[in-house]
């Protein structure tokens, strides 16, 4: 670096001893001893080379000084020796000075390795920290699930061990006493029997708890009519209400969308429920009926009882939960009716819930998602033959702030045949998600990023896979942007390194903008490991301009709100110079083991239709992944 | 109310039928409780001198029956047998630190609580 100069710098200071002993004396001025010192100690700041030369220069231009010396006559030999003493000091003050240098070479490569070392170490520390934090959260969930199963065998036990008590003690006195009256035997053989049902009813429900729990129903999803679910279960609990003393009321259910879901199953949802309300109400009216409610149908259930506490409207759902109503002491059955229920309405993508007023009554809804509609020439299939239509039961939930886009997206999903529900900020797709279940999200880059990671706490809690696009979506222009790729944190040197080789980014330095500091500079270090000089931006706007004139080899934008973003890859999309520059978008850590995100190469940005197109077909393959 | 021998209190009809059959047939006086207030209540004015009691009742568990009672100058001599599940390790630690006397689990023998009723009842000096 900057050779030349510290060379000419050398040859400046060596030369000017000569006109120094011009001035002092000529050739016999002290000042020329100063050559020796000089050349010693540049022997350990210069190259040889420029010590050579400017050593060897001053050997030859010294005997001029003898052309202005004072008629005394010389004395050849000693002037040879002077001469010849510069030139060896030369030729030492070099070989020491290449000595130096090779030294100090290696000095600095040893250190250059030691630093790429130490990188790659912090890097491979960060990924041993990210390995363990996702076996330590691994190991609780195992924790977890293994407690809720202990809990689950002891209460099935505890459940089983009641009605076997009573079996074992009656079979007994019946086998150990002659001499117990007629009725009393009978009353005893009776209790035994009772029981007996009781625990065969119990491991039923238990077997049917663990199937839904498992998720294999080998069950095949139909069409089926909501009038047939309500008329049938009211069909097998009418006789239960009227020995009850209760009106059974079935309100209209005209004008119904199909559902789509297995009958039988339904129907068992339905009936739990209204033998639920049979139970616990003493006197009043049992109301059922359904709704069509934007893509399902919601079936509902309500009785007069005594109603549920605030605090236990959740809880019910859970296995093995049972409420006392006042002056009852404990309910019979076994606590899992609901929880099956639930079982079965959340594996249909539907939602189970209660609403309730404290000794005005409750009521219970349930969602089902709405068959897809018939297309012409395909009849409703009624006899379990899966159809491949129906697969598309949940609907899938656009988040997008612009309405055009929003309302774009839509229709093209729903053309390919889904059903499609709307919304224009994360905070009302939570709402969504609550009531109903879509089957998957779309969602673009957004304006709040805490509000994202909001909406995918909440879609993760229910299991719903989200899809992140950084595209926009108009009816008639281009898409605004688009990235071409995403990394996250815990950076990965492997990934980001194949990543840029993909988009042949070399030589030029990468550019990082992002309001992070210290994801940036992390980021840095990988990409040095890697092999890439980069520098670091935190603002858009200077960030913008230096790409303008610099045009890096790619860009990294890290999570800046969306305007900020889409101003930052305006500004570089805008340029010629810089528009194809690979731009790839920073995640946040926690987004990225939820989320996945769409990426557009940037050849569909040349035709609308085209980037549409192939964004509908990864939202195809995306959902058809979350269907496994 | 006149001293009797036994009191069941449990919330499982069937439990409480088949134990004061055995016991009542072999001459025994027995009350029952299906719930832990009346059972405190009936301890404090029958003073029964065996008291079954199961664990999970409703208005007061078990084992806080049995800690009143043992902690009662008056009552802590009456013999407590709690009602337990087998293999459950936590009703098994609760009757132990409640005070109680002896437990026996569910399923049990009729026949084998009422000797063990007899051991009881004839070692206190029937």
């Amino acid at each position: 670096m900057k050779n030349p100069l510290r060379a000419a710098f050398l040859y400046l200071s060596v030369l000017s001893i000569l006109p120094a002993c011009l001035v002092s004396g000529g050739t016999e001025s002290p000042a020329r001893f100063l050559f020796f010192p000089l050349m010693t100690i540049s022997a350990l700041y210069f190259p040889p080379r420029a010590l050579y030369v400017a050593g060897l220069t001053f050997t030859i231009l010294f005997p001029l000084l003898y052309l202005f010396r004072s008629p005394a006559p010389g004395h050849l030999p000693a002037d040879l020796a002077e001469i010849s003493a510069f030139f060896f000091c030369t030729l030492a003050v070099g070989f020491i000075s290449r000595h130096i240098h090779q030294e100090r070479f290696r000095y600095e490569n040893a250190i250059a390795t030691f630093h790429s070392l130490s990188q790659a170490l912090t890097h491979k520390n960060m990924n041993l920290q990210t390995a363990l934090d996702a076996l330590s959260e691994a190991h609780k969930k195992l924790q977890e699930y293994d407690k809720t199963k202990t809990d689950f065998l002891s209460n099935v036990s505890h459940e089983l061990r009641t009605p076997l008590s009573s079996i074992r003690s009656y079979s007994e006195i019946l086998l150990n006493y002659n001499d117990i009256e007629p009725e009393t035997q009978r009353e005893f053989l009776q209790t035994i029997n009772g029981e007996s049902v009781r625990m065969s009813t119990f491991a039923t429900e238990v077997l049917d708890l663990i199937r839904i729990g498992s998720g294999k129903h080998g069950t095949v999803f139909t069409s089926v009519i909501p009038t047939e679910l309500l008329s049938e279960s009211e069909r097998i609990i009418r006789p239960m209400a009227l020995e009850q003393g209760l009106e059974l009321i079935l309100g209209k259910t005209e004008d119904l969308p199909d559902v789509c879901g297995e009958k039988n199953q339904l129907i068992q949802v339905l009936v739990n429920l209204l033998n639920n309300a049979v139970k616990f109400t003493r006197k009043g009216v049992i109301r059922l009926g359904a709704q069509a409610k934007e893509g399902f149908v919601e079936f509902f259930v309500s009785d007069t009882g005594e109603g549920i506490f605030p605090e236990e409207r959740e809880l019910i759902f859970e296995p093995f939960t049972r409420i006392a109503e006042h002056g009852m002491n404990r309910p019979k059955g076994s606590g899992l009716g609901l929880s099956i229920s639930k079982g079965i309405v959340e594996f249909h993508g539907g939602r189970i819930w209660v609403e309730s007023e404290l000794g005005k009554g409750s009521t219970f809804f349930f969602t089902v998602p709405v068959a897809s509609k018939p297309v012409p020439g395909f009849e409703h299939h009624d006899h379990g033959r899966q159809d491949p239509l129906l697969v598309h039961y949940k609907p899938i939930l656009v988040v997008t702030y612009d309405t055009v886009s929003r309302r774009c997206l839509r229709k093209k999903l729903e053309d390919v045949g889904y059903h499609t529900l709307g919304a224009d900020t994360p905070a009302r797709a939570r709402d969504i998600i609550r009531t109903m279940r879509p089957g998957l999200i779309v969602t673009e880059v957004p304006e709040d990023w805490e509000e994202l990671e909001k909406l995918i706490r909440c879609a993760r809690d229910a299991g719903i896979r989200i899809l992140l696009t950084t595209l926009h979506i108009h009816a008639g222009d281009e898409p605004a942007l688009a990235v071409h790729g995403y990394v996250s944190r815990p950076f990965d040197k492997y990934e980001i390194q194949s990543l840029l080789e993909s988009y042949q980014v070399k030589g030029v330095p990468v550019m990082i903008i992002s309001p992070d500091r210290d994801e940036s500079r992390t980021l840095q270090v990988i990409l040095g490991a890697a092999g890439y000089e980069s520098v670091l931006f935190h603002e858009g706007p200077l960030a913008v301009r230096t790409c303008r004139s610099s045009c890096p080899g790619a860009i990294f934008v890290g999570s800046f709100a969306k305007d900020r973003l889409e101003e930052i890859l305006t500004g570089v999309r805008s340029s010629p110079r810089t528009g194809n520059v690979p731009t790839f978008l920073i995640l946040e850590a926690a987004l990225n083991k939820y989320v996945t995100p769409i990426t557009m190469s940037p050849t569909g940005r040349k035709s609308e239709s085209k980037s549409l197109y192939k964004l509908v077909g990864e939202i195809e393959k995306e959902y058809s992944k979350g269907l496994e | 109310m006149a001293a009797i021998d036994i009191l069941i209190a449990d919330d499982e009809p069937h439990i409480v039928r088949a134990l004061s059959f055995v016991f009542e047939r072999d001459g025994y006086t027995v009350e029952t409780a299906s719930d832990g207030a009346a059972a405190l209540r009936l301890i404090r004015e029958a003073k029964p001198r065996i008291v079954f009691l199961d664990l999970i009742m409703p208005k007061m568990t078990g084992d806080e029956v049995c800690r009143t009672v043992k902690l009662d100058e008056q009552l802590k001599d009456i013999h407590i047998v709690i009602l337990t599940c087998k293999g459950q390790e936590l009703d098994r630690e609760l009757s132990i630190s409640s005070g109680a006397d002896s437990f026996i689990t569910k399923p049990f023998s009729p026949k084998e609580v009422l000797k063990m009723v007899k051991v009881i009842l004839g070692d206190s000096g029937v």
